[in-house]
């Protein structure tokens, strides 16, 4: 399994926050968020379709609203593999970050 | 709700559409709406549109790099299975590129003669605004000439009494000229004078010298860069002489060769100012000098030419009346029209057809059609081998679009593949061509970059044009079908392909009547008798300088010595060579009108050893002594021409006419004999016993031909030590008259031959794809029984059916279009049937070759295989 990167971990867990509601405008407006910056779409579903292909994510089709004509929504769920790569990235990034205090920074800016 | 749905932008939609990849496209475009609609619904139109366009267009570059991303690995695969394809059917890719290329070498051929024919003197500076003036003299009574050549006094008079005219040149037209340079001497005929101002009309480069006042004085000479290397060598030929007519001319400028897309080609230009003393120079009823102007600019040619027309009334418009009852029109000939389109008398060398640039652009399209087609054929043809992958690919999710992309880009690939190997074909038979045919055609011209630019554009148009069928119908297969394997080759547009095969037989039998008709015409002129003995004459041109007309009795004897010469003859000109023409007035004749005719001169032994008969009164007799200077023979057209009855009347009649009008009786009348090629009728012509030689004719024994030769050379260098010995044989000079339209016909015949070359590689593609489809059909048929033989010819009826159709498209329209070439020579054979039965049988038998050798093949395989294949 090979470690995720930043946008993926994001991403994955944006989908796992966002539940029955991940779909293409909402993950952009949730990781917008977290980000704060603007995240477009293009990237949005390049970095889907690596994940799709890694088998992290699972995609079904949904169903359209009138404010999008008629085009159908397209929902991400994680799978048990992209549970397990998650998981694996949290044991990382607490093994990065456990010895190290957050106000351990500043005594060192010193 | 509704109201922002009508808002939301259908252009950003549209251009996303094209854009986004193919897996979440609708999603996509649905989140942008939906993203749209939100902020519509809060903040209103333009932040919402702002909004969307400033994403859409960040959006963009990863956009573009994941369709370039797709792109090419899906290219990079149908290249893989493209060089797979042509791998594992070698036979039929050879078949294929061999075709397409050599059809392509063809038409590269073609583009390079008819680019050539096309280019003449174009290459002049401002080319648009040079004319030659021509002359039309119109006689009241007789029919009106017109010539090439003016009087002398044209241009200095357009100069003087017309503004318009920036430039006018004359150029005084040599014959051949004996140059010499201490111990070399060489007869050269692109000689001529000319004025100063050629070099403001013509674009014509020095190498050494100037442009500028090469020609000012007299006896001043410009040569050619290949003239200066004969001559001098590796000497500076700046400031030296050479001797040109036993005159001296200091030369003053090399230029650069004469190119040959030019009318008026050149190696020695001496000054007109030479002949400043020469009377000559002022007559104005003489035709002797092409005269050419450079017109100053925004003129209208046209309406200049028709301004000029009367110019020369005022200097001896009513003299010219008085004597001649005619009168001059001139006219002006674009410079650059002169090689295709002017036909006048004394033009500098023999024009160029423009029917013949039409049918060679006609055959080349031919047979790059013929080539397109015998691709598509073999594309649809193979189609069942490609219907799986084809199948396939549209399981997995590939678009019509895609796959017709792919198989165009196949037929791309062959194309371009073609060309290179048409270009190495094209680079070999270039010099080929020119050896065969005479033309000068360069290789080089292919290699400029708007040509093989626009080569370049031709590939990629035949490509696609050959492309694009079999590329719809293989992407039309159904995957269901395809991959049950039930849709096979055969089943589908074999209308079609029984249309191609028999269009492009048409086209090769059209090609091989027109050959043969061409080739049997050619050699019906050869051997028809022409009303003398062209067989076995030596003849001995005498060039300016040499003079017989004192002593020709003298000469005649030297060279009748020899036991091998069995007869000796002298004359203005020998059949096949040009002729005078002559006003000629029947004296005493209630209707004195004057007709022009051809004259000839020749001494009293040319009739008998020429062999030509006399229909009425007697040949000159050199007994008779009045015959010399003083009677005349004339042809039986002659008679005919001045309306006499019977050949018996005109004798006795007498004739004003010839140098000097002298008044003469006619004392004789010969059968016609064909003076000049049989592609002109028997003109009247007027003979005469007059001394002024320009051959010795030598009837001789063949068997001892090297030997009288010496014989004869020796007696030359004893007669004119002078002259370099010449001598030619009468009937391949005169069968020279047919060289322009025989090497043409070459040109037709090689064009043929690849043609039908072409059509057989496409049929041979054909029926092996053919057999191979019914290998098991055969297999069955040969368990239950079948013969080889009858195997054979199932599969070769067919073909044989088609080739027959198509001959009785190509009968027609071949009788037609030969007929129409065989209206060139008022001599002709007859379309005999035999010319199409033939054609039509070698076709078929080539054909029924091309096909059996791979029926044969698929009938005499065993059984067992052929049930197990697949």
């Amino acid at each position: 399994m090979k470690d995720l990167t930043k946008i993926e971990e994001i991403l994955l867990l944006s989908i796992w926050e966002l539940k029955d509601e991940a779909y293409g405008f909402k993950i952009r407006q949730h990781v917008s968020d977290i980000i704060g910056k603007d995240f477009t779409f293009g990237n949005l579903y390049s970095a889907l379709d690596r994940l799709t292909r890694k088998k992290y994510v699972s995609k079904r089709p949904g169903e359209s609203t009138p404010q999008r004509r008629g085009k159908t929504r397209m929902y991400y769920t994680i799978s048990s593999a992209g549970i397990d790569a998650l998981k694996a990235a949290c044991a990382l990034n607490q093994k990065l970050w456990g010895t190290l205090k957050p106000y351990s920074f500043e005594t060192n800016q010193k | 709700m509704k109201q922002s749905k009508s808002r939301l932008p259908k252009f950003g939609d549209w251009l996303l559409k094209i854009l986004a990849r193919y897996d979440v496209n609708p999603h996509l475009r649905g989140d942008f709406d939906e993203e749209f609609s939100l902020i519509y619904e809060t903040k209103g139109f333009v932040k919402a549109w702002l909004r969307y366009w400033t994403h859409l267009l960040r959006s963009l570059p990863v956009f573009i790099k994941d369709i370039l991303y797709w792109r090419l690995m899906m290219i990079k695969n149908y290249l893989k299975i493209a060089l797979r394809n042509f791998q594992r059917h070698k036979g039929y890719s050879f078949i294929n590129i061999a075709g397409f290329a050599i059809g392509m070498a063809c038409c590269l051929l073609i583009l390079l003669y008819v680019r050539h024919e096309l280019s003449y003197d174009r290459y002049h500076k401002d080319v648009e605004r040079v004319c030659r003036i021509a002359v039309d003299i119109r006689f009241q009574t007789a029919e009106n000439r017109v010539f090439a050549l003016v009087s002398p006094m044209v241009a200095p008079t357009l100069k003087s009494d017309y503004p318009q005219v920036e430039y006018a040149a004359r150029v005084l037209p040599g014959r051949s000229q004996l140059v010499k340079r201490k111990d070399t001497f060489f007869y050269e005929d692109r000689f001529m004078h000319a004025d100063q101002e050629l070099f403001d009309i013509f674009t014509i480069p020095f190498i050494q010298g100037t442009a500028k006042e090469a020609l000012i004085r007299p006896n001043t000479l410009v040569v050619s860069q290949r003239m200066a290397h004969k001559y001098f060598g590796h000497v500076n030929p700046l400031g030296e002489t050479l001797e040109i007519n036993q005159q001296e001319y200091e030369i003053t400028g090399v230029v650069k060769d004469s190119p040959t897309n030019t009318h008026l080609k050149y190696d020695l230009i001496a000054s007109l100012d030479t002949l400043k003393d020469w009377q000559g120079m002022s007559y104005w009823d003489s035709t002797q000098f092409y005269t050419y102007l450079k017109l100053r600019s925004s003129l209208n040619v046209e309406e200049f030419s028709s301004q000029i027309s009367r110019l020369a009334d005022k200097y001896i418009g009513e003299q010219m009346e008085r004597e001649y009852g005619a009168s001059f029109h001139f006219f002006l000939q674009p410079l650059s029209g002169i090689h295709l389109h002017s036909h006048l008398r004394n033009e500098t060398e023999p024009p160029g057809n423009p029917v013949y640039i039409t049918i060679f652009s006609f055959v080349g399209l031919f047979i790059l059609i013929i080539a397109c087609l015998n691709f598509m054929n073999l594309s649809t043809a193979r189609a069942a081998n490609r219907a799986k992958e084809v199948g396939l690919r549209k399981v997995v999710g590939a678009q019509k679009l895609q796959l017709i992309g792919q198989f165009l880009g196949e037929s791309l690939l062959v194309a371009f593949l073609s060309l290179g190997v048409a270009m190495v074909i094209a680079s070999f038979a270039v010099p080929l061509l020119n050896d065969l045919t005479g033309i000068s055609l360069s290789f080089d011209t292919l290699l400029m970059p708007a040509v093989l630019l626009s080569l370049v554009g031709g590939a990629v148009l035949v490509g696609l044009a050959a492309g694009l069928y079999p590329a719809f119908v293989l992407s039309a297969f159904r995957p269901a079908v395809t991959l049950k394997g039930v849709e096979r080759a055969g089943s589908r547009g074999l209308a079609l392909r029984t249309v191609l095969v028999v269009v492009q037989f048409t086209i090769s039998v059209l090609l091989i009547v027109g050959t043969l008709t061409m080739y049997r015409q050619f050699n019906f002129m050869k051997n028809q008798y022409l009303g003398f003995e062209k067989e076995q004459k030596l003849i001995l041109p005498l060039r300016d300088g040499i003079s017989i007309q004192e002593n020709f009795e003298s000469v005649k004897d030297i060279f009748s010595k020899h036991s091998s010469v069995t007869g000796v003859t002298v004359s203005s000109t020998v059949p096949g060579r040009g002729l005078s023409n002559f006003g000629v007035v029947p004296v005493g004749e209630d209707d004195q009108k004057s007709q022009s005719m051809w004259h000839m001169y020749f001494d009293d032994d040319f009739i008998p050893d020429y062999g030509i008969d006399i229909v009425a009164g007697r040949a000159f007799q050199k007994e008779i002594k009045t015959d010399l200077m003083g009677a005349f023979l004339i042809n039986e057209a002659a008679v005919r021409a001045f309306g006499w009855g019977r050949h018996e009347e005109a004798l006795g009649k007498r004739l004003k006419t010839g140098l000097g009008d002298r008044v003469n009786p006619i004392i004789g009348v010969t059968k016609n004999f064909h003076y000049r090629g049989l592609q002109s009728e028997v003109e009247p012509l007027v003979m005469e016993f007059f001394p002024w030689f320009r051959y010795i004719t030598l009837s001789i024994n063949i068997t001892d031909l090297n030997e009288t030769l010496a014989f004869v050379r020796s007696q030359w260098k004893a007669l004119w030590p002078g002259n370099p010995f010449e001598h030619f044989f009468l009937d391949t000079d005169f069968d020279r008259q047919y060289r322009a339209d025989e090497q043409i016909g070459n040109i037709f015949g090689i064009f043929t031959f690849l043609g039908l070359f072409i059509a057989c590689l496409g049929l041979l593609g054909l029926a092996s794809f053919t057999a191979e489809s019914r290998t098991k059909e055969i297999g069955i048929r040969k368990v239950l029984g079948a013969s080889v033989g009858g195997i054979v010819l199932m599969l070769s009826r067919q073909f044989t059916k088609w080739v027959l159709l198509a001959n009785c498209i190509a009968w027609p329209v071949a009788y037609y279009f030969m007929n129409k070439w065989l209206e060139n020579f008022a001599f002709r054979i007859d379309m005999g049937i035999w010319t199409f039965v033939l054609s039509g049988i070698f076709v078929l038998l080539i054909a029924v070759l091309t096909v059996s050798y791979q029926s044969v093949k698929a009938a005499v395989a065993n059984p067992v295989d052929s049930l197990k294949y697949e």
